[in-house]
């Protein structure tokens, strides 16, 4: 089955490769995103960001993709510790959780348990991302202690199926979100996630002596990816996800996750933050962050990052987003493709008349001069 | 009625869904399909126990937690990819039907084991076929995937053959 008629996926991938061409031009107009992997000069913006460029490698005789080593600060070893979690926080989140995981099944035993949490209740920094598979939402979210003591907030989100669109310059489906929370709503959110991220939950039946026992099955459209890192003062880590189509089998993992990722919403700024359609520095280096959360990932859920790095990817991610040429999911070579021409500012997707070449042609050229030997 | 589905695929209409003004997921629609088992008595036999004849599985759209966008009512394409995520549910609950009915075990707690695997293995099931119907049809934005999945999915349904 998938791709049993070839001609027929081409047909539709030059449709959606034309429209993420004019996509990637759309964005190198408005984030004056230069090549930097191929050795040009940042732009003005990024020129005057704290943020150092990234290090571009040594490009090899001729190619025209590189990555560059990442100026991310290195992910922290996960902690060990058990620090203590608040008795009444438990008690609200043990009956919610049980009731949420035990869903339609009436018959479902469901123990709650929180044996501490990997990191105190000193907040210093949330990462975050959450992809909607089914064309919906992908984002990710930064909450940084800056040195006044209040948190910075950082958000860059894609409405993924207006990227089947023609590109609408004054309704760009990007946006970068950005604002300021005070430190005791982000703290108070913290301790929610950091409470509901330590929960363990088992479920089971017990069949009666001689009986026989089968719950239910509840199983939905709806796919969704949600990765958090929560790190304190002191600089330990936790780090908890989910990934998956929305069901019953799996609401032990889900649901801790879901109550922190909303907790996590409750510390974003108001409506009034500012909302921009251009990347900064710093944009770019929170979804390099957010791509070392987690491990490998399904396809909606790297479409979705894909989607998000077409308007704020970074030479440190040329390695990685070039595995993704290897995906047998077209949806994702096409992401790529325009993620990869995005980055280096290498567009191979046209012919020289400016029509778009096949895509599986144009997937060659980038694995060719992208990946690594 | 051993096996029972409710409503029929292709009587779902969005007119039963919840509807929506707007969605934080950016979705325009989501499908809540129910597996339920019920019946399930302990019957021995010759050759050790089974599951009895009382035993059936229903498979229902959950309207009241399935829902879609208002903007969206009228959008028959859309429609027609979320109903056939239900039909798959309605294949992959037959299939499960057929497998438990025909169970039988020396000792109990051996059928109670394969009770629980084939459970495991219908949600996973779903899980896979549905991840493959979305990764080719692009999630319902690749026409001619679409339509090759509808006419799939549809002869499973007829024939009551699940091949995947």
């Amino acid at each position: 089955m998938g791709h049993s008629d070839p001609r027929l996926v081409r047909e539709q991938d030059a449709d959606i490769l034309t429209t993420l061409t004019e996509m990637v031009a759309f964005s190198h107009r408005c984030l004056l995103l230069t090549c930097l992997a191929c050795g040009g000069s940042g732009s003005a913006r990024e020129a005057e960001s704290p943020i150092k460029a990234p290090v571009v490698t040594k490009p090899a005789a001729g190619r025209r993709c590189v990555g560059a080593r990442s100026t991310a600060p290195p992910p922290t070893a996960r902690t060990t510790g058990c620090a203590p979690l608040s008795e009444a926080l438990r008690s609200e989140l043990t009956p919610l959780f049980a009731r949420e995981t035990k869903g339609d099944d009436g018959q479902l035993r469901v123990t709650v348990a929180f044996p501490c949490s990997g990191v105190t209740p000193a907040p210093a920094e949330i990462t975050g991302a959450q992809v909607f598979g089914h064309g919906g939402l992908a984002s990710v979210v930064g909450l940084e202690r800056a040195a006044d003591g209040d948190f910075r907030f950082r958000m860059i989100r894609v409405e993924q199926r207006l990227l089947g669109e023609r590109v609408d310059e004054t309704h760009p489906p990007f946006e970068f979100v950005r604002g300021s929370v005070p430190a005791g709503r982000v703290a108070r959110a913290f301790e929610r996630m950091r409470t509901g991220l330590a929960a363990r939950i088992t479920a089971q039946h017990d069949p009666p002596p001689g009986q026989l026992e089968l719950g239910p099955i509840a199983v939905s459209s709806a796919s969704i990816m949600i990765e958090l890192r929560l790190r304190d003062a002191g600089g330990a880590v936790v780090e908890r996800g989910y990934m998956g189509y929305v069901g019953s089998a799996d609401a032990a993992e889900r649901v801790p996750v879901e109550h922190a990722w909303q907790a996590f919403t409750e510390a974003w700024p108001e409506e009034d933050s500012k909302v921009s359609h251009d990347a900064e520095p710093e944009d770019r280096l929170l979804l390099e962050s957010v791509w070392s959360l987690g491990g490998e990932r399904d396809f909606y859920a790297e479409d979705g990052l894909l989607a998000l790095a077409i308007a704020a990817g970074s030479p440190p991610l040329v390695g990685p987003i070039s595995r993704d040429l290897y995906s047998d999911v077209s949806s994702t070579r096409t992401l790529a493709v325009a993620a990869l021409a995005t980055i280096t500012g290498w567009d191979a997707r046209l012919d020289a008349s400016g029509k778009p070449r096949p895509l599986q042609d144009v997937v060659a050229d980038y694995k060719r001069e992208c990946s690594t030997p | 009625m051993p096996f029972q589905i409710s409503p029929a695929p292709e009587l779902v209409a969005f007119d039963i869904y919840t509807k929506r003004d707007s969605a934080p997921s950016k979705d325009w629609a989501y499908t809540k399909s129910n597996i339920t088992p019920s019946g399930v008595a302990p019957l021995t036999r010759p050759g050790g126990v089974s599951v009895a004849s009382t035993f059936t599985v229903t498979v229902s759209l959950n309207r009241a937690q399935s829902w879609v966008l208002k903007a969206h009512l009228n959008d028959t394409k859309l429609l027609d990819h979320e109903r056939l995520h239900h039909m798959i549910a309605c294949c992959v609950g037959l299939k499960f039907y057929n497998e438990v009915s025909a169970l039988v075990k020396p000792k109990l707690a051996a059928l109670q084991t394969e009770l629980t695997r084939a459970k495991a293995e219908a949600d996973n099931l779903f899980k896979a076929i549905t991840r493959k119907y979305d990764a080719d049809t692009g999630s319902n934005t690749i026409a001619s995937q679409q339509a090759a999945w509808a006419t799939r999915i549809r002869g499973w349904y007829a024939s009551k053959t699940l091949t995947f």
